[in-house]
């Protein structure tokens, strides 16, 4: 497994670093620190705080640590890196009042939840150990990513993880299957509806990625889906979250494009939540065996 | 040697055009056509026999104030089952005189809230029959609620923008030229004779059943839409920016001037007859700004500048209003009323006070001296 921890030397990166050895340490994973300096003055003392960074890291019990510069734009330096060289995950940590959210982060982590390809994790206030997860599906084909990824990870740290689908349908027509609205995740599974086969693959993917059924809970809300999953994360006292993102628009063809229509969930999550965010784009599956 | 023209094989480019030919929709061009004749004949008769209606409006109902009028174009909507017609029918008793500017604005409104009324009376109808579930009135009530929420906020400042003036340089020719003496060509003698023949609150009622018939014909005359393939195709599963299903709803409802055809269109979409809230409540929205096309259009076949300038300061107050709640306060908004409608469609009793409500409301505004 390899990790890229982008850095600006902060206290809350040095957070986002950290929290990066609850995965690096189980998996022996080789964690690169990126520091980008924007200004050439600024290089000397970004480079001692990575190497400080980097000593704090191998003494949390990370064998592999490397500390990378690259000079420009941040955000476009580390999607550089991402493309360069594959990296399982990208952590960037994130300051700011809850609030101020949006327009703080609105400069690195937003640009990066919004054009890179590999699993972003955005930190803005680490917990201190990852007990439950939380992994939200729309309940589409693309979700089965945040399972795999999703569940790699927990079976790696031990996690307990609850699957989550909200259903904020309400009925167009007078003939409308009203009584699926309302059920529950295991009656959804039982009565072999849509969104009950979706939960029971996920879950699927989560046994084959090693996350026990015993491990793995699904869950059925129902109302606005960013709402409801603002209130699970509230409730359930969650330390990650993982989350789908629409692709990458590349500009090739008009369908691409049509993800532009798309409500940006994660931004509104990340601007909502001090929690531990994770965005999952599609992913090759067989690198996310450890 | 000759030939006839019917033996003559086609050339090429004879066969290319020959095809585009057929491949036209001659019958719904027909049946566009005759809506469009029908609405303008409906609206001339309507304009022609709307003093008939005095006795009623200022005597019987005595409609004088905004708000009467209000609660009048909402109850004609449930008479008629219809908004647009009443909206239309609004614009002539303006240009009768019988009702002030003010007034129309406000009947037009009403004419909407009664319109979404319909939905729901027809869903109300089915359930009281014990047909179907609380739940699955949910649109009819969500519909209402949004009209309702969207409408009344902007009574007032449509009523700004039409009494300062500012829309008055926005109709940008004179509709008194051209275009109304030819209707005058084509549709006077009809109008005349049915003036000559009836009394003249009969010439209003018939010219109102053209234009209701005008509208049902124009529904027939729509292309089928297909959102199925489009970008929308998972508009019930995929959650879409609130901007991009208002400006679905807007311009659908542009195209075929009804909202509930442009909602009708949204079901075939879903398998199992359901949306995603937060996609249908700016649709909805989006419907309820371009839903008042139709009225424009009578508005500038009246010849009156003031008519059209009433729909405008409709169509503006809306759209401003729609667009603050959407920009600026839309997730506070759509939960809002997304609880009012969970909370009326929780159980039958408070159903049916709600229905009892909205009949009792309207009925109301019409006493109000």
């Amino acid at each position: 497994m390899r990790i890229l921890v982008a850095s600006d030397g902060s206290e809350c990166a040095r957070e986002a670093a950290l929290y990066a050895c609850h995965f690096a340490r189980p998996a022996q994973a080789e964690v690169v620190l990126l520091g980008v300096v924007e200004k050439p003055q600024t290089e000397p003392t970004l480079r001692s705080a990575l190497d400080a960074l980097r000593e704090e890291i191998v003494r949390q019990g990370v064998g592999e640590c490397a500390v990378k510069i690259r000079h420009g734009e941040p955000h476009l330096q580390i999607l550089a890196e991402t493309e360069e060289r594959f990296y399982h995950l990208t952590l960037v940590g994130v300051r700011g009042q809850r609030h101020l959210l949006p327009f703080v982060v609105g400069g690195t982590a937003m640009r990066l939840a919004q054009h890179i390809r590999s699993p972003l994790l955005v930190v803005a206030r680490a917990r201190p150990a990852i007990r439950k997860m939380l992994i939200c599906t729309s309940g589409e084909q693309p979700a089965e990513n945040n399972a795999v990824v999703g569940g790699a990870l927990a079976a790696l740290i031990g996690a307990e993880v609850t699957v989550l689908h909200v259903m904020s349908q309400i009925p167009l027509t007078l003939d409308a299957k009203v009584e699926d609205l309302e059920r529950s995740a295991a009656e959804l599974i039982a009565s072999g509806a849509r969104e009950g086969l979706h939960l029971q693959r996920l879950l699927e993917i989560l046994e084959a990625h090693g996350v026990e059924r015993t491990r793995s809970v699904p869950k059925v809300r129902h109302g606005l889906v960013i709402d409801e999953i603002l209130s699970e994360v509230r409730e359930g006292d969650y330390d990650l979250i993982v989350l789908g993102a629409r692709p990458v628009l590349e500009g090739q063809s008009w369908w691409q494009w049509r993800a532009l229509f798309l409500e940006n969930i994660p931004n509104h999550v990340l601007t909502h939540t001090r929690r531990p965010v994770l965005v999952v784009r599609p992913v090759d599956w067989a690198e996310w065996r450890f | 040697m000759s030939t006839t023209p019917e033996s003559t094989p086609p050339t090429g480019s004879g066969r290319s055009i020959l095809s585009r030919l057929r491949r036209i929709r001659w019958r719904k061009i027909g049946l566009f056509v005759g809506s469009l004749m029908l609405f303008i004949l409906g609206l001339e008769t309507m304009r022609t026999g709307a003093r008939g209606l005095a006795p009623l409006i200022t005597g019987l109902l005595q409609v004088s104030n905004p708000v009467n009028s209000l609660g009048f174009g909402w109850l004609f909507a449930y008479a008629v089952m219809s908004g647009s017609p009443v909206a239309a029918a609004s614009l002539t008793f303006f240009d009768a005189g019988l009702i002030d500017q003010v007034g129309a604005f406000a009947m037009i409104t009403g004419s909407r809230l009664g319109a979404s009324l319909v939905v729901l009376l027809i869903g109300a109808i089915y359930m009281l029959r014990g047909h179907e579930r609380l739940a699955s009135l949910a649109t009819g009530v969500l519909a209402l609620s949004v009209t309702a929420s969207i409408y009344l906020p902007a009574l007032p400042l449509g009523y700004l923008m039409m009494t300062s003036g500012v829309l008055d340089g926005l109709i940008p020719f004179n509709p008194q030229g051209a275009l109304i003496s030819l209707i005058d060509v084509v549709f006077g003698l009809p109008v005349a004779l049915a003036g000559r023949l009836l009394p003249e609150w009969m010439v209003f009622l018939l010219g109102l059943g053209v234009i209701i018939a005008s509208f049902n014909l124009l529904d027939r005359a729509l292309p089928n839409f297909s959102l199925k393939e489009s970008a929308f195709g998972q508009i019930a599963r995929l959650l879409y920016r609130p901007i991009v299903t208002f400006s679905l709803g807007f311009g659908l409802t542009l195209l075929t001037m009804s909202v509930s055809v442009s909602l009708g269109l949204l079901v075939p979409l879903s398998a199992r007859g359901y949306i995603r809230r937060e996609n249908l409540v700016p649709y909805i929205m989006g419907c309820n700004v371009s839903t008042f096309i139709d009225t424009l259009i009578a508005g500038l076949l009246l010849g009156n500048p003031k008519a059209a300038v009433i729909v405008l300061a409709e169509m503006s107050s809306i759209l401003i209003i729609s667009l603050i709640v959407l920009l600026f306060f839309f997730p506070a908004y759509e939960r809002a009323v997304l609880r009012f409608v969970i909370a009326v469609t929780r159980t039958r009793k408070r159903l049916i006070a709600f229905l009892i409500a909205i009949f009792a409301l309207p009925i109301a505004l019409l006493f109000v001296r």
